[in-house]
């Protein structure tokens, strides 16, 4: 495009060119730095006589002029919220890293690591750049030391008058004298010590049981005995049960006295098992006599040096 | 925290009257108040009775204490509050659970009968200095572990290292207890501090 076509009124031809100095695009060229106070005065001269003949780059420059006074009558508008931050994670390589991978949700959860200083210092960079660009995760850790401070401030009330009067006198007691010392600390002995006692427990209590279920009068529903109670005597069946038990009974007497390797049984307790006794209402009780009489042959048998009277004089 | 000679446990040991006292004047306030805080929410009468049982205890066992494993007396004083106050909370716990329901309920049947707008706003609370039942009931809802942690860390002033050997853990665990504890207590008085 020609001078000529872009300003259209004069004609570049024309003789007053020389009067006019410089073309209008050396004009243009030089206008911003013209603006600006730039030029020196010869050429500041030159776009002064061009101007005056072309009326385009009249009009041009006054438009320059005047979005120079509409750029400089509006102040400059604000950095973006997180500028810094993204800056500042720009200047450590870290963009799109750090800064990003922190949201709102992960730093309130590590909200009060950040403020302990107990936070990798990697993350308390991250946590420290998401904090400048987060207003509502800044209120909150505002709001953090707001709270620490209040509930810091909540006093608790001071012991009583003569609190520690009160413990000395309990101390001199003959009570909290008396009181033991602490109890013994099961859970500081190894496992396997509590293993072995509690076997030994177990041992000691089935033998104490078993001695003491020789004794009892009561009835066990395996014991052959049980069947040789009133009730069952009184039903028709009586005969047949009263069979069953003394079967057993003999064969658990047998049993014991070869356990016991005894050589005699005495003849109280032969006597027991005899028919004569079927019907004694109290022989239910019979059994346990008989119990006793064999567990005492047992242990005269075992200890001879005994000189205690024998089963036999019963 | 202010530990004590070791020369005053050694006198203790022996039965010094003078020690003993010693002992009380210096951690009397301190126990007293993280009984008060620990169990003083659920039991407030029993506060005065559980503070003595816990220096009766550690007078009888004064003989276990042992200075040369670099265990600091104070730290031993705080491990018989610890656990004579978890074992009060412990045996307590059935009448507690009911204690707490009986009071949610109450608080709902109060609600229902008070007309709406009817009872001050929050910032009239904090105004009128309910901040510090706010605090004691927000402290009291912390789970055990938490509130123990909090109360010697925030308020004993006591190290990672020392609450760890109290609370039988490493000081990881104290970390995290002591965060996620004023992590609850931020959401809970959030609206009563602002």
């Amino acid at each position: 495009m020609t001078e000529s076509a872009h300003h259209g009124d004069r004609d570049d031809t024309s003789p007053d060119r020389a009067e006019r100095g410089i073309d209008c695009a050396t004009h243009l060229d030089r206008l911003t730095s013209e603006l600006a106070g730039e030029l020196d005065p010869a050429a500041t001269a030159a776009q002064i006589s061009h101007r005056v003949w072309c009326e385009a780059c009249s009009l041009e420059r006054h438009d320059a002029v005047a979005v120079d006074e509409l750029t400089s009558r509006f102040a400059a508008p604000l950095p973006p919220s997180g500028f810094a931050a993204r800056a500042l994670a720009r200047h450590l390589g870290s963009e799109g890293k750090d800064a990003n991978t922190v949201d709102c949700r992960e730093f309130r959860s590590e909200l009060e690591a950040f403020r302990a200083g107990d936070v990798a210092v990697d993350r308390t960079r991250s946590l420290a750049l998401h904090v400048e660009y987060c207003t509502s995760c800044a209120a909150e850790l505002r709001l953090s030391g707001t709270i620490e401070s209040a509930v810091r401030g909540i006093e608790a009330p001071l012991p009583p008058a003569g609190f520690a009067a009160a413990i000395l006198r309990r101390m001199t007691s003959p009570r909290e004298r008396l009181a033991p010392v602490q109890s013994f600390p099961l859970r500081a002995l190894p496992p396997a010590v509590l293993l072995c006692a509690a076997a030994a427990f177990l041992i000691v209590a089935l033998h104490t049981w078993q001695d003491a279920s020789l004794d009892s009068p009561s009835l066990q529903s395996n014991d052959p005995r049980s069947d040789l109670t009133a009730t069952n005597l009184e039903n028709g069946d009586a005969p047949q049960r009263w069979d069953h038990a003394i079967e057993q009974l003999s064969l658990q007497r047998e049993r014991l006295i070869r356990s016991a390797r005894l050589e005699a049984v005495p003849a109280s307790i032969g006597a027991f098992a005899a028919p004569s006794q079927r019907s004694t209402p109290s022989s239910r009780y019979g059994g346990n006599v008989w119990h006793r009489a064999l567990r005492r042959a047992v242990l005269e048998t075992e200890s001879p040096q005994d000189s205690a009277p024998g089963p036999k004089g019963h | 925290m202010v530990d004590l000679p070791n020369d005053t446990v050694a006198r203790a040991r022996q039965g010094d009257a003078a020690a003993f006292l010693e002992i009380l004047k210096a951690f009397e306030r301190p126990v007293f108040q993280t009984v008060y805080r620990l169990v003083g929410g659920r039991f407030p009468n029993d506060v005065e009775d559980i503070a003595q049982e816990i220096f009766l205890k550690i007078f009888r066992a004064l003989e276990r204490f042992e200075p040369d494993r670099g265990v600091k007396f104070s730290t031993w004083v705080y491990t018989f509050v610890k656990n004579h106050c978890f074992d009060v909370l412990k045996k307590k716990r059935v009448a507690t659970v009911s204690l707490a329901r009986r009071t949610d309920a109450s608080d709902s049947n109060a609600g229902q009968i008070d007309p709406a707008g009817a009872s001050p706003s929050p910032v009239d609370e904090t105004l009128g200095g309910e901040l510090a039942k706010h605090v004691a009931k927000a402290l009291d809802d912390l789970p055990e572990d938490q509130r123990l942690t909090f109360i010697l860390r925030e308020y004993q002033g006591l190290e990672y290292h020392e609450i760890a050997a109290i609370s039988d853990c490493s000081e990881g665990t104290v970390k995290s207890r002591l965060h996620r504890g004023k992590e609850a207590l931020r959401h809970a008085l959030r609206r009563y501090v602002r």
